[in-house]
C-alpha cells in the first residue's frame, strides 16, 4: 500500500506540473507541496468515490488554498472523478478547469481562491454532519501557513473546539513562503503549534511528505471531542529542483527546457 | 418586526428539521423563544461575523436551512466578501436577517446606521433581497424566504406606526403591490416606509392630488412589470426610501425609467438618506426629518413639482 501510495504520488505531481505548463500558470511551488498529503487523503483515507460523490454521508476535503488546485484536479483525476479531457481544460480560454477550484467542478467542494473562508465552511460543514448523525462522515480541510494571517482563520480555530467537532480534521500546508518571502519574515506565526493547542485543538506534527506519517496522522483521534490540526512541514516545490523551498516557486511559468527537467526530476523522485 | 419574525422561525422550525437559527451574538430579549425550543439547532457563534456567514454556507451544503441574524450593518458589511464567497457564488441556502436596517439605531450612530446595505447586496448573484412594511409582513415574509431556495436578505426596520399590516394581499415573493391607484403620481416605496407614503397620499388628497401608492417589499428580484406600467401611466413618480438614495428602490426606478416607453413624459424623485448627512445622532423621528423622510417636507415638494 505505502509503495503503491508513493507512486500513486508521484503521479500526482507529475501530472500536477503536466497541467500547469500547458496552461502556463504558476503556483506549481504551492501544489507540489501538497501533492504528498492529497494523495495519501483521497487514495487511503477519505470514503469518496464516482458512486460516492453526491451522497450526504461522504467525506468531503475542501483545498482552502485554492491556488493549488493543479493537485486537487490531478487527485480527483486519478480518483477517477473528472476525465482527462477536463482535467486538460485546466487554464485553457475555452472556459474549463479554473486556476482555483470552482464549486461546478465534480469532486470540488468549496470555490476558494480568496484565503481564509475554508476552515469556517468546513466547520459548518462539519457541523451539518454532527446533527444529522452521519457518525463517520468526516471534513478534512487543508489551509496554508501563510493563510493563517487572515482573521478569519483564527474566528473559526475558536469556534470548532467548542462546538466538539471531532469529525474535523485541519491539515496546514506548512511550507513556510508566501508571496513575498519567508511567512517568518513577513507574518510570523511561530509558534503556530502553542497556538492552535492553546485555542483547544489536538495537535500533530509531522513531515508532510512521509508517506507513512501523513498515513498514521490522518489516523489520529482522541476521544475528548476535540478536532485536530495536523501541522504538516513541506516543502514548496518539493523534488524540483529550480522552485523547490525558493519564493519564485509561487510565479514561476516553465520554459520548455525547465519542464523537461522538472519532469525528469520528479520521475527519479 | 424582530419578534414577527421569531414567532414564524419556530413556526417553520417546528415542522422543518432543516432550519438552523444563527446569530453574532445579537437577539438578546429577542431570540429566545428559538433557543428555548430548538437548543441543538441555535448557535450563538460570538461576535465574529465573517464567521456567521461562512459556517452557514458551509452548513447549507449538508441540507440544513442556516438563518444569520445580526444588526444589518454588521451582517453585510463586515463579512461582505464572506457573503460574496461563500454564500453567492455558491447559491447557498442561507437567509441572513439584518435588524435595524435604515436610521433604527438612530442614537447608535453611523457604525449602526444602514444606509447602504440594499446597494451592496443589490450587485450580489443570486441574492433576493426583503424589506417588510409591517409585522405582519415581516412574518408571512420569514415563511416565504424558508422555502425559497437560494440566499435571501431580509432587512428588518425600525417598527412601523402602526406596526400591522398596511397591504392588502398577501406577501409573495418577488411581487409589488399597488395599495393606491391614483393618477398623475405615484408613490413607490419599501419597508416600513409604506406607513409614510400612505399618510402622504392623505394629505395630497386634500390639494387635489390623488396618488398611486405601489409597495415593493421584495427589492431583488423586483417587480419591473409592476414598475414599467406605473411608469407609463404617471407623469410623476415619488421614491420613498430609509436607504440611500443611491442604489435603493430610487436607483432601480431610475434604471427602469430610462428604459421606458414613457421616459421623456415621466419623472422620478426620490427622496431617501443622505450618506453625507452631518447630523449623525439623535431620535429615530428627528432623524428622519432631518433626511427629508417627513410627510410635510414630502407633500410640499411634490405640490410644488405638480404645479411646476
Amino acid at each position: 500500500m505505502k509503495a503503491d501510495l508513493k507512486n500513486l504520488a508521484k503521479e500526482v505531481a507529475i501530472t500536477t506540473l503536466d497541467i500547469s505548463y500547458k496552461a502556463r500558470v504558476g503556483h506549481v511551488g504551492s501544489s507540489l507541496s501538497i501533492s504528498d498529503i492529497l494523495t495519501v487523503l483521497y487514495f487511503s483515507k477519505m470514503n469518496i468515490s464516482k458512486k460516492s460523490i453526491n451522497s450526504n454521508r461522504r467525506d468531503r476535503f475542501i483545498l482552502s488554498k485554492g491556488h493549488a488546485a493543479a493537485a486537487l484536479y490531478s487527485v480527483l483525476y486519478l480518483k477517477g472523478l473528472i476525465s482527462k479531457k477536463l482535467l486538460y481544460s485546466f487554464g485553457s480560454n475555452e472556459g474549463g478547469l479554473c486556476e482555483h477550484p470552482e464549486i461546478s467542478t465534480p469532486g470540488v467542494e468549496m470555490s476558494t481562491g480568496s484565503l481564509g473562508h475554508g476552515l469556517a465552511f468546513s466547520i459548518g460543514i462539519a457541523l451539518g454532519l454532527k446533527s444529522l448523525r452521519f457518525i463517520k462522515s468526516r471534513v478534512f480541510v487543508l489551509i496554508s501557513d501563510g493563510e493563517c494571517g487572515e482573521g478569519s482563520i483564527w474566528e473559526a480555530a475558536l469556534l470548532a473546539p467548542l462546538l466538539r467537532l471531532s469529525n474535523l480534521m485541519v491539515i496546514i500546508d506548512d511550507n513556510r513562503w508566501q508571496c513575498f518571502g519567508p511567512t517568518q519574515k513577513i507574518t510570523n506565526l511561530s509558534p503556530l503549534s502553542s497556538k492552535w493547542k492553546s485555542f483547544g485543538w489536538n495537535v500533530v506534527e509531522i513531515d508532510g511528505h512521509n508517506i507513512q506519517s501523513i498515513v498514521a496522522a490522518l489516523k489520529s483521534h482522541t476521544s475528548d471531542g476535540n478536532p485536530t490540526v495536523i501541522i504538516a512541514h513541506t516543502k514548496a516545490g518539493r523534488g524540483v529542483t529550480s522552485i523547490e523551498n525558493k519564493q519564485i516557486g509561487h510565479y514561476k511559468v516553465f520554459s520548455e527546457d525547465e519542464y523537461h527537467r522538472a519532469r525528469l526530476e520528479l520521475l527519479n523522485l | 418586526m424582530r419578534h414577527a419574525f421569531v414567532k414564524a422561525l419556530c413556526e417553520i422550525a417546528q415542522k422543518d428539521e432543516r432550519i438552523f437559527l444563527i446569530t453574532a451574538d445579537l437577539g438578546f430579549n429577542v431570540l429566545e423563544p428559538f433557543r428555548e425550543k430548538f437548543p441543538k439547532r441555535f448557535l450563538n457563534i460570538g461576535v465574529a461575523e465573517a464567521n456567521l456567514i461562512t459556517v452557514a454556507a458551509g452548513l447549507s451544503t449538508t441540507g440544513h436551512v442556516p438563518f444569520v441574524y445580526s444588526i444589518a450593518t454588521f451582517a453585510t458589511m463586515r463579512p461582505f466578501e464572506q457573503i460574496r464567497c461563500d454564500i453567492s457564488l455558491h447559491n447557498a441556502n442561507v437567509k441572513i436577517i439584518g435588524i435595524g436596517g435604515g436610521l433604527a439605531y438612530s442614537k447608535a450612530g453611523p457604525t449602526h446606521h444602514s444606509f447602504d446595505d440594499i446597494a451592496l447586496l443589490r450587485t450580489m448573484k443570486n441574492m433576493v433581497i426583503v424589506d417588510p412594511c409591517s409585522q405582519n409582513q415581516t412574518y408571512e415574509a420569514t415563511k416565504a424566504i424558508s422555502i425559497h431556495k437560494g440566499p435571501v436578505y431580509m432587512r428588518i426596520e425600525h417598527d412601523p406606526d402602526p406596526p400591522h399590516s398596511l397591504s392588502t394581499q398577501k406577501f409573495r415573493l418577488g411581487e409589488g403591490e399597488e395599495i393606491k391607484k391614483g393618477k398623475s403620481v405615484a408613490i413607490m416605496t419599501t419597508g416600513t416606509k409604506l406607513s409614510l407614503a400612505i399618510s402622504i397620499s392623505h394629505a395630497l388628497k386634500r390639494h387635489g392630488i390623488i396618488p398611486s401608492v405601489c409597495q415593493f417589499s421584495t427589492i431583488n428580484p423586483i417587480d419591473t412589470d409592476l414598475i414599467k406600467k406605473t411608469l407609463n401611466s404617471h407623469r410623476t413618480v415619488v421614491s420613498i426610501e430609509e436607504h440611500s438614495v443611491e442604489g435603493g428602490l430610487g436607483s432601480i426606478i431610475s434604471d427602469q425609467l430610462a428604459t421606458s416607453d414613457n421616459s421623456h413624459k415621466c419623472r422620478v424623485i426620490k427622496f431617501g438618506l443622505n450618506s453625507t448627512s452631518k447630523l449623525t445622532t439623535g431620535s429615530y423621528d428627528v432623524l428622519m426629518k432631518y433626511h427629508g423622510l417627513s410627510k410635510e417636507f414630502i407633500v410640499k415638494q411634490i405640490i410644488s413639482h405638480a404645479k411646476g
